[in-house]
């Protein structure tokens, strides 16, 4: 047995570049799988553990449509023994004593909490003790404000407090990092609650109050009793629910990454493919003799499983120790140019680990399939009298192939997110077919640079048809995901801009502490610039179960009527009527919940449990369609939401907008809680798109080098099988030149073949794309001509870089042994 | 035309040192027909491959028509070898994705020549397989594709023909046909000619025989010596 | 035995007189079997009398005439159907062998080298014969003489073999 694993393994490592470079493209395909995977998992854990932390363990919490309310409102609750623990909270604006530029830079959040030390506010620790009453900040406010556990630091009408505890930024607690960005985003700190209702006035108040109940009570019944002791007052319940969705939409990244991981893993696996078929078809007389010997198909294909379980067991455990290292890189990368601040996260590795395991070794074997069958199968006295096999294969173009490659590419035409795999099997199989086309338009390229080498190339070209169709197969495939990608890249923001435009509902949005009055409106309407004036409302945290029961929530965003709502666009209208009051629902929200328009959703608002009648499915920019709208009067008068803490504004143009934002803050100043505009709320986005274009692009050329290890591969093969001609040509004539142009061009036909064949369906994917109902007109037909060049030039500076070895190796043949083979 | 003086090539494999040939001196006349025999392991195919520029003499010197070879590059040996010599092979080296046709002008094209279709054509006559041109060489029997590669030996019209055991892996019949066709290159058109063989049968169709034994010339004969056959018996007992 | 037969083969082919069968002979055999005048003539006439040949008379030079009869015909294709049957011991050098064994003749291998120098100068002959049949086109001397190659061919190899022994 152990003599029969060092056969296997000798044979395996006999032709040790093959070995190598099979080897180096399982470890790639198996390291990027690793790592994307490894972002993934992290990336989801790390949005869900912010909003994990958001929540605490607090089972409700109640608010107030005032915005805050008097403690005692709730002095029944404390008469209910299931409520086992509770914390309030209250939210003010303030100034830190620093010497700024502008006052606004030295603005602060106050966050009073009852009770330091609770279970139900979770803060995740850098430094000293959150359960100290104290002054809590974020690294990056000590950072800002150089201070440490025991410092001091003094705020306008509070006075000094101590330091007690430095957390990583979170959701609950989150600051600028340089002064620059203090000027839009407020220092958040956390202090005791008495300190705060004292310094500001608000002496019993708070803005909400969360609690936690036992165990043993339906938290569905509770809500139900609570609801009921807050109707007609201006307090309401909710419970507390983590849903990242309504922050983030990850789910597109989500599937890139997947998709990224299905390609590497699927080339490295080709390439696997084409080496162990390669090595079967040259030891088919091997075979023969041995099983003439005695050995069983059984045995053949036992001996060769060993040596794939070689590739495959080095390749994984290499190409794991790789992945991870890349995937904590790359996670990072990802981190800082999504969530742009420095937090901390747990990496998550187990996992990912494990299904790199087990896909890392399953699919070499898999890619070994076929050939392992043929070897199993091989006839004895064929196998031992027969001649080369290349002989034999070259020249037929298999029927069966091209017949299934066109149904393939058939069904790839149809539209649907999971068709185009089926467009690349397609592909693949009806490689052969282009290979002979690309034939027409590259040989008069070759025949020019190369001459006579390159003539000379395009029929060993042929002599490898299938092998050689296989590798630019590869190839072709990256590419076109390549320009699929950016082009995604490239139209997603366009489509989103003019998505923000449609559905801002104005040029700025503010967010106000209090209630808009009439003469506050009055007050921003007389500002310069301003032309427009649209109060609205949004209630936060509705919440609602899916149709598989999960707890979810959203907020309700007002508006006029249907003939003027400016924040939505309507995508699908029910027809029919309802008694309940009509809503309208995002379509994320609407594909989260599992229902449609026509619909009844049930939510919990502030007037408590209610029917809505979902009047249809909307587009919109905020919130990332996790939204519902709903008419003015039905928030107003029915869900128990009087006032308009939201103002869209129409200025007169885009440059007066600043200005605009400068005078509101100036007049208004603490009392207001955010300003948003619409070309802020793009830059965010397409900052964030380009981010990942770059991170997409380097991975994508990723592939296009694991593509082209293959490519080196093949030609490596190639060149082994053909020794005894290269020899011959270099005795009658041909200069080491020659032989390395030859070999160089063979690449290059590779290279341009696959990049070519790889922009067309690249073009076609876009196209399909662009008229798909599916994609909801977000990617519009564009040809990204950068990532175009990229991709032309990164394909055949791989593939050149690829040949050259081969290349070298091959006008190194000695003449002498090659002419005295036998 | 050919001079080859006191050449010794020497092979390293590893530390191990083996000398094949140990100061070969020897020279061919212009249209000359010289074969030349001993057993394996004689080094006749290294002298072969030397005067083919294929590899260099580890000392002495080789001239082709006043050129010496040992000094060139690897790449300047080329050239001379793609104008000046044809090399025909034991087994045959057809390329096997060529047809005939383009196995015979591949030299032309190497060197970047033009290619004249009369000629091909009347070297195909000549080699008796002028309905062959678009066949495989694995459409062939051996003896065809041996004429193949004779063909296209000459068809750059080479100062000299290096032939490496041109019948060995034929039988009696194919190789008289292979020897025949050699002869009547050399004798109607004055082709000077090279051959090494182990075969006395391929050897009486030379002018001249050069016997080799364990790197060294033990003997020449001209055909018309008489000790020729005294020679030979004893060299092939 | 065979002078008979080519001799019913040339007249065969059409009457001729005693010299033209005799250039005709040589011609046939590229000369290589010496045939005198007298040879052909005593031939002939034990022809004439065996009924195989007849003379129709002289021709103008008064040289006489001769034809082939039905039944020299007859003859000349029985002698061409009948196959020929190869005697152990008709070789002359088996024969020596065989007695230079027999009383341990000492010079034996001596013997056996001069008979392979001989074998060897006729295949350098026959060879250059080939060539010569190649240059002329003549077809069946050349097969004549590729017979004689593969036949001496076997006997060096033979030779080698006892040689050894």
């Amino acid at each position: 047995m152990q003599n029969s694993f060092l056969v296997s393994w000798r044979n395996i490592t006999c032709h040790k570049k093959r070995f190598f470079f099979t080897l180096a493209a399982l470890v790639l395909g198996v390291a990027v799988m690793t790592s994307m995977l490894i972002s993934k998992s992290t990336f989801s854990n790390l949005i869900d553990e912010q909003e994990q932390l958001n929540a605490g363990d607090a089972d409700f919490w109640v608010q107030s449509n005032d915005g805050t309310f008097f403690e005692n409102d709730l002095a029944w609750l404390q008469e209910h023994e299931e409520v086992e623990e509770q914390v309030s909270l209250l939210n003010q604006k303030g100034f830190a004593e620093m010497e700024t530029d502008h006052p606004m830079q030295s603005s602060v959040r106050f966050t009073g909490v009852s009770d330091f030390d609770n279970d139900l506010i979770k803060l995740s620790v850098s430094e000293g003790d959150v359960t100290k009453e104290g002054l809590i900040i974020t690294e990056n406010t000590a950072a800002l404000f150089e201070k440490e556990i025991g410092d001091q630091i003094s705020f306008q009408d509070m006075g000094s407090l101590e330091i007690t505890a430095i957390v990583h930024e979170g959701s609950m607690l989150n600051s600028p990092e340089t002064l620059e960005s203090a000027m839009f985003q407020d220092i958040q700190v956390m202090v005791p609650l008495d300190k705060l209702q004292q310094s500001t006035g608000m002496e019993n108040q708070i803005s909400n109050l969360r609690f936690k109940v036992n165990e043993d009570t339906g938290e569905d019944q509770l809500l139900a009793i609570y609801q009921s002791e807050l109707e007609g007052s201006n307090l309401f319940v909710q419970p507390i629910v983590a849903d990242s969705q309504q922050n983030n939409d990850v789910e597109g990244l989500y599937y890139v990454f997947d998709l990224i991981a299905i390609l590497s893993i699927f080339i490295s696996s080709f390439i696997a493919f084409n080496m162990i078929n390669t090595s079967i078809i040259e030891r088919k007389r091997e075979i023969g003799i041995m099983k003439s010997l005695g050995y069983t198909g059984g045995n053949v294909v036992g001996l060769i499983v060993k040596e794939i379980g070689f590739l495959a067991v080095i390749g994984t455990v290499v190409g794991l120790g790789l992945g991870i290292w890349f995937g904590l890189y790359f996670q990072e990368m990802l981190v800082s140019s999504i969530v742009t601040q420095n937090i901390d996260y747990d990496v998550i590795i187990t996992g990912p680990v494990i299904i790199s395991i087990i896909v890392g070794i399953l699919f070499p074997f898999l890619a070994a399939a076929w050939p392992m069958y043929k070897a199993g199968k091989t006839p004895i006295l064929k196998a031992m009298l027969g001649t080369s096999a290349a002989q034999s294969s070259f020249n037929k173009l298999n029927k069966w192939r091209i017949i299934l490659g066109v149904v393939f590419t058939g069904i790839g035409l149809i539209d649907n997110v999971w068709a185009f795999l089926f467009l690349f099997v397609g592909l693949v199989l009806l490689f052969p077919l282009w290979v002979r086309g690309m034939q027409i338009i590259v040989r008069p390229v070759l025949t020019f640079i190369f001459r006579f080498s390159g003539k000379q190339a395009l029929r060993s070209i042929k002599q490898f048809e299938r092998r050689n169709a296989n590798t630019a197969a590869m190839l072709a495939i990256g590419v076109s995901l390549a320009l699929f990608m950016s082009a995604a890249l490239t139209s997603l923001p366009e489509g989103m801009e003019d998505e923000i435009d449609a559905t801002f509902g104005g040029d700025i949005i503010v967010e106000k502490e209090t209630p808009w009055t009439d003469t506050a409106l009055e007050v921003v309407r007389s500002l310069e610039g301003v032309e427009n004036v649209n109060p609205y409302t949004e209630i936060p945290n509705v919440t609602w179960h899916t149709k598989s029961g999960e707890l979810r929530e959203f907020s309700i965003m007002s508006f006029p009527d249907i003939s003027s709502a400016e924040t939505f666009a309507v995508v699908e209208e029910a027809e029919g009527n309802s008694d309940h009051p009509y809503i309208y629902v995002g379509e994320r929200a609407l594909m989260e919940w599992g229902g449609g328009a026509g619909d009844i959703l049930t939510l919990n608002t502030p007037a408590g449990e209610q029917n809505f009648f979902v009047k249809g499915s909307v587009q919109t920019s905020h919130n990332t369609s996790y939204v519902a709208f709903a008419e003015e009067n039905v928030v107003k008068n029915e869900l128990n939401w009087p006032h308009d803490y939201h103002l869209a504004l129409d200025v007169v143009d885009e440059d007066t907008i600043s200005a605009a934002v400068l005078a509101l803050e100036s007049t208004f100043g603490l009392e207001i809680n955010r300003i948003n505009t619409i070309t802020l709320t793009k830059e965010q986005y397409t900052s964030g798109v380009s981010g990942m274009e770059e991170l997409m692009q380097g991975l994508l050329l990723l592939i296009i080098a694991i593509s082209a290890i293959g490519t080196s591969n093949t030609l490596f093969m190639n060149t082994m099988e053909r020794v005894k001609e290269i020899g011959t040509m270099r005795a009658i004539g041909f200069t080491k030149r020659q032989v390395q142009f030859m070999i160089i061009a063979e690449g290059l036909f590779i290279g341009i073949a696959g990049v070519i064949v790889g922009v067309l369906y690249g073009i076609l994917v876009i196209y399909l794309n662009s008229i798909s109902a599916d994609a909801l007109g977000l990617l519009s037909f564009i040809i990204p001509w950068n990532s175009l060049l990229i991709a032309i030039a990164g394909g055949i500076l791989f593939t050149l870089l690829a040949s050259w070895l081969p290349g070298n190796s091959a006008s190194r043949i000695s003449i002498k042994e090659a002419i005295s083979y036998e | 035309m050919i001079k080859v003086a006191d050449v010794t090539k020497e092979f390293k494999n590893g530390k191990e040192v083996t000398t094949v040939l140990k100061g070969i001196d020897f020279s061919v006349k212009e249209g000359e027909f010289v074969a030349i025999m001993g057993p394996s392991g004689s080094g006749k195919s290294t002298l072969l491959q030397l005067i083919g520029g294929m590899d260099i003499p580890s000392t002495g010197r080789i001239e082709l028509d006043g050129e010496e070879l040992q000094t060139k590059s690897e790449k300047q040996r080329t050239i001379i070898r793609r104008k000046d010599i044809g090399f025909v092979f034991q087994n045959y080296q057809l390329l096997p994705t060529l047809t005939v046709y383009e196995n015979i002008t591949f030299p032309l094209h190497a060197d970047r020549q033009k290619v004249n279709p009369d000629e091909v054509q009347e070297l195909l006559k000549a080699v008796a397989l002028t309905d062959y041109e678009k066949r495989f060489p694995h459409e062939l029997s051996g003896g065809q594709q041996q004429r193949v590669a004779i063909a296209r030996a000459l068809i750059h019209k080479p100062a000299i023909l290096l032939a490496d055991e041109p019948t060995g892996n034929l039988d009696r019949e194919r190789s008289s046909d292979i020897l025949d066709l050699l002869s009547s290159f050399h004798q109607e058109r004055g082709q000077t000619i090279v051959m090494v063989t182990h075969d006395m049968f391929a050897a009486g169709h030379a002018d001249r025989i050069v016997l080799f034994k364990d790197g060294v010339i033990e003997t020449e004969v001209q055909r018309e010596d008489e000790d020729y056959a005294e020679f030979l018996s004893r060299f092939m007992a | 035995m065979s002078v008979k037969h080519s001799l019913l083969a040339l007249l065969y082919e059409r009457p001729r007189h005693g010299y033209e069968l005799k250039t005709g002979f040589d011609e046939l055999v590229q000369s290589m079997w010496p045939l005198n005048a007298g040879q052909v003539y005593t031939t002939l006439d034990r022809l004439e009398r065996d009924d195989l040949i007849e003379s129709p008379g002289n021709d103008q030079k008064d040289r006489k005439l001769y034809t082939i009869t039905e039944k020299g015909v007859e003859t000349l294709w029985s002698w061409l159907e009948e196959p020929v049957e190869r005697s152990l011991l008709k070789d002359e050098f088996y024969f020596k062998y065989l007695c230079a064994s027999h009383v341990d003749y000492e010079d034996k291998q001596q013997m056996i080298q001069a008979q392979k120098q001989t074998m060897i100068k006729d295949v350098l002959h026959l060879t250059q014969m080939k060539q010569q049949m190649n240059r002329s086109g003549n077809d069946t001397m050349r097969m004549l003489v590729e017979g004689a190659l593969l036949h001496l061919e076997a006997d060096i190899k033979w030779l080698d073999m006892i040689a050894k022994d």
